[in-house]
């Protein structure tokens, strides 16, 4: 009965949705752009979270308030100081590093070889101590970074600039970092690391370095879309959450350190949660969120651009 | 880097699985509990009677609700003061109680964290240190555990600010409640929003509402489905929405497609100041923009957040009675206590929670828990600086009177409009 119940709450959606399609409604399109928009934004999240696990084998539990941090850095800057929201965006990047590198060496190396169960409690220690100091030293009162962009109208669709921003610099960090993994010593150091950490000591890596170096980069990148975040969307010190929940998603889903995977699945997200939260009643997208995700695992453990490789 | 590894996939789920346990735990776990508020008293005796009085105060002064906690804590403290001193409070003009012989009261905060699980131990605490009544708590799930534990240890409860239904009730012997309830949020809704607009040669037969989806959205769109068609709206759209959404950008479209009369918006400041920003995205302005139980329209933090679109918004929340002479002595000797301006509104339900203990305390002419109790059974407060009518409980211990008036943003500033005895301006449309 339950079943049929929700069936039903479930096929009218998808009855109205075929239909719009049908007809060309230009609604889709709107909604179309909206999705990709999002998606961009889910990606830049996901992008530290992917890059740190793939290297290092480690869950950051920290990553959502790393992101929170980026934002309220933003946000301080161009209150405060007075600069401009989009210089913001690199200035966070850069504190957000130095704050990754620190953590690295402070509190990852000592645990970089413990069993996982303790790299997770470190890293959600962590976020817990930012989480306290946020709401300490800002309240809980929402911010907002003060940047009216407005909207462009093309075709009769509605295209919000800040989030424009956001996603074009998804898109160019993720170019950027694939440059840096494939053209650069450095980058080769990282991978050779991600690949096999003993073999690349031999080779004459400095690992602990290459691990600091990392985890810097995956905190710059939660710096980076925090700060692209907050040029559009209100937050307080408990944001991150929703995008921490989302960037694990979005990794499994693409395939953990694939920076495309990160791209494809924060989209596929994207347009899920828009489509879905347009059409399904109330919040129900979300359900179909995590079904996709749950069957997912069954049919391509390894997520949409990963591969099985065992060691 | 693109190689997923099947053991990395493995343990990123299990590590996963154990972070979502391990944040699940820790939102349940208490932690070390921040007194603010000094460490209470022993009421002191004379011949006469008590020299001083020890009301609590059960709010969260620290964690994501501290910024409501801390005010509504400070606003009691002032409430006291002024009591104490004299001369502003009607009633209490001598300073102190004036039936016994102008004892003084002393306020004591505590810290619940915003926990459900502290809001008890917090009112046990509270108790033992020798509090003849209690206020708080804020946030519903904490209310209710602090009223549970208020009746078995048979102290006066007086709930300042909690919108759930069911906080207090029939059962209720020692819990009662000054703020209005979910339902009367929304009943008073219902009334004056198309009242006002009715007024105003302003149409409104549909309403569309954006809900937050927890038991205090639900609870209020549920109670505004009842009322709006008892006042000719009928709601064509209902939606919800989750806690910390990144975006209401398909919320905005579907209401903008929708075109009803009056869009209600029911959910926390951070929610509405995204609706706002997600409306300006697909470039709509509802005919008339509202909430209900939001601060988003009434708070002038979430105002200045929103800036100028929010100008014309409608929101229905509890407030001072600015046609007062004393209210400007309120907001000017918060400001000169606590150095910070007075912008969270549900001090002033503090503020009236003390007073009117004070006068149940003054009416029993006791420091006796039992007595303060027995007083509040039939007490009729007039003198309180809050929008609404003598505070007085019913069967139910609620409020008889609780009364969220309609406000409106008006320049940035949100000025009570509705219903006219208490307006500050009257209501724009169009």
């Amino acid at each position: 009965m339950l079943l049929l119940t929700v069936l039903d709450r479930f096929i009218d959606p998808f009855g109205r949705f075929l239909s719009d399609i049908v007809q060309l409604d230009p609604l889709l399109l709107q909604l179309g752009v909206f999705a990709l928009l999002l998606g961009g934004v889910y990606a830049l999240a996901a992008l530290g979270l992917t890059t740190i696990f793939g290297v290092m084998d480690i869950v950051n539990f920290a990553h959502g308030m790393l992101l929170v941090v980026g934002m309220y850095t933003s946000w301080l800057l161009a209150s405060s100081l007075g600069v401009h929201p989009f210089l913001t965006v690199p200035l966070a990047v850069v504190v957000l590093f130095l704050i990754g590198v620190i953590l690295s060496v402070l509190t990852i190396e000592p645990i970089i070889e413990a069993p996982e169960q303790n790299q997770f409690i470190v890293t959600l220690g962590i976020s817990f101590i930012l989480l306290a100091g946020l709401r300490i030293t800002f309240t809980t009162k929402p911010r907002q970074v003060d940047l009216a962009l407005g909207e462009l109208k093309i075709a009769g669709t509605f295209i919000p600039v800040a989030q424009l921003v956001a996603l074009i610099i998804a898109v160019t960090a993720i170019v950027v970092l694939w440059g840096l993994l494939n053209y650069t010593w450095i980058g080769r150091a990282i991978r050779a690391t991600a690949d096999n950490r003993d073999s690349a000591w031999y080779m004459g890596v400095n690992v602990p370095r290459i691990d600091h170096l990392t985890f810097g980069l995956g905190a710059a990148l939660a710096g980076l879309a925090g700060a692209s975040i907050a040029l559009f969307s209100p937050f307080t010190p408990s944001a991150g959450e929703t995008y921490l929940i989302r960037a694990f998603i979005i990794a499994v889903l693409g395939g953990l350190g694939s920076f495309p995977g990160a791209l494809v699945g924060g989209i596929i997200v994207g347009f899920i949660e828009v489509f879905g939260g347009f059409y399904l009643p109330g919040t129900a997208g979300d359900i179909l969120i995590f079904l996709l995700f749950i069957l997912l695992l069954y049919l391509k453990p390894t997520g949409l651009f990963g591969k099985e490789v065992t060691r | 880097m693109t190689s997923g590894r099947t053991t990395k996939r493995r343990s990123y789920i299990k590590a996963i699985g154990a972070g979502v346990t391990g944040i699940a735990l820790a939102g349940c776990s208490g932690g070390n509990q921040d007194d603010q508020g000094g460490q209470g008293t022993t009421t002191g005796m004379t011949d006469t009677g008590p020299s001083e009085v020890m009301i609590g105060g059960n709010h969260p002064l620290s964690g994501a609700l501290s910024r409501a906690g801390t005010a509504m804590a400070n606003a009691g403290k002032l409430a006291v003061q002024h009591i104490n001193e004299g001369g502003v409070v009607p009633g209490f003009e001598d300073g102190g109680i004036p039936s016994l012989d102008g004892a003084t009261l002393k306020f004591v905060s505590k810290d619940n964290k915003g926990k459900q699980q502290l809001g008890g131990e917090i009112e046990r605490e509270l108790a033992d240190q020798g509090a003849k009544a209690i206020i708080g708590c804020y946030s519903s799930p904490v209310s209710r555990a602090a009223t549970q534990a208020a009746e078995r240890e048979q102290v006066p409860h007086v709930v300042d600010v909690s919108v759930a239904d069911g906080v207090v009730g029939k059962d209720s012997k020692y819990a009662w409640r000054v703020a209005p309830n979910a339902n009367r949020f929304s009943q008073n809704y219902a009334e004056f929003m198309p009242a006002a607009a009715r007024a105003n040669g302003q149409s409104m037969k549909t309403a569309a509402i954006v809900y937050l989806n927890n038991s205090f959205g639900q609870a209020i769109r549920k109670h505004l489905q009842n009322y709006l068609p008892d006042n000719d709206v009928e709601v064509v759209l209902k939606e919800g929405y989750s806690f910390g959404q990144s975006s209401m950008d398909t919320e905005a479209t579907k209401i903008k497609q929708q075109d009803a009369d009056a869009f209600i918006f029911v959910g926390y400041a951070g929610g509405g100041i995204r609706m706002m920003n997600s409306f300006q995205n697909v470039n709509y302005t509802p005919p008339i923009m509202s909430g209900c139980a939001t601060p988003t329209f009434t708070s002038l933090n979430a105002i200045k957040q929103i800036g100028k679109f929010a100008n014309g918004g409608f929101g229905n929340n509890y407030d001072f009675n600015f046609n007062l002479d004393w209210t400007d002595t309120v907001f000017a000797d918060y400001r000169e206590t606590f150095g910070e301006r007075l912008t969270v509104i549900h001090a002033v339900m503090s503020y009236t929670t003390v007073v009117t203990i004070a006068n149940a305390i003054d009416q029993a002419g006791s420091a006796s828990r039992q007595d303060i109790n027995a007083a509040l059974k039939n007490i009729e407060v007039s003198d309180h600086p809050a929008a609404m009518g003598p505070v007085t409980f019913g069967s139910n211990h609620e409020n008889k009177n609780a009364l969220t008036p309609m406000l409106q943003v008006q320049n940035l500033q949100a000025d009570i409009v509705w219903p006219t005895k208490y307006a500050q301006s009257k209501p724009k449309f169009g």
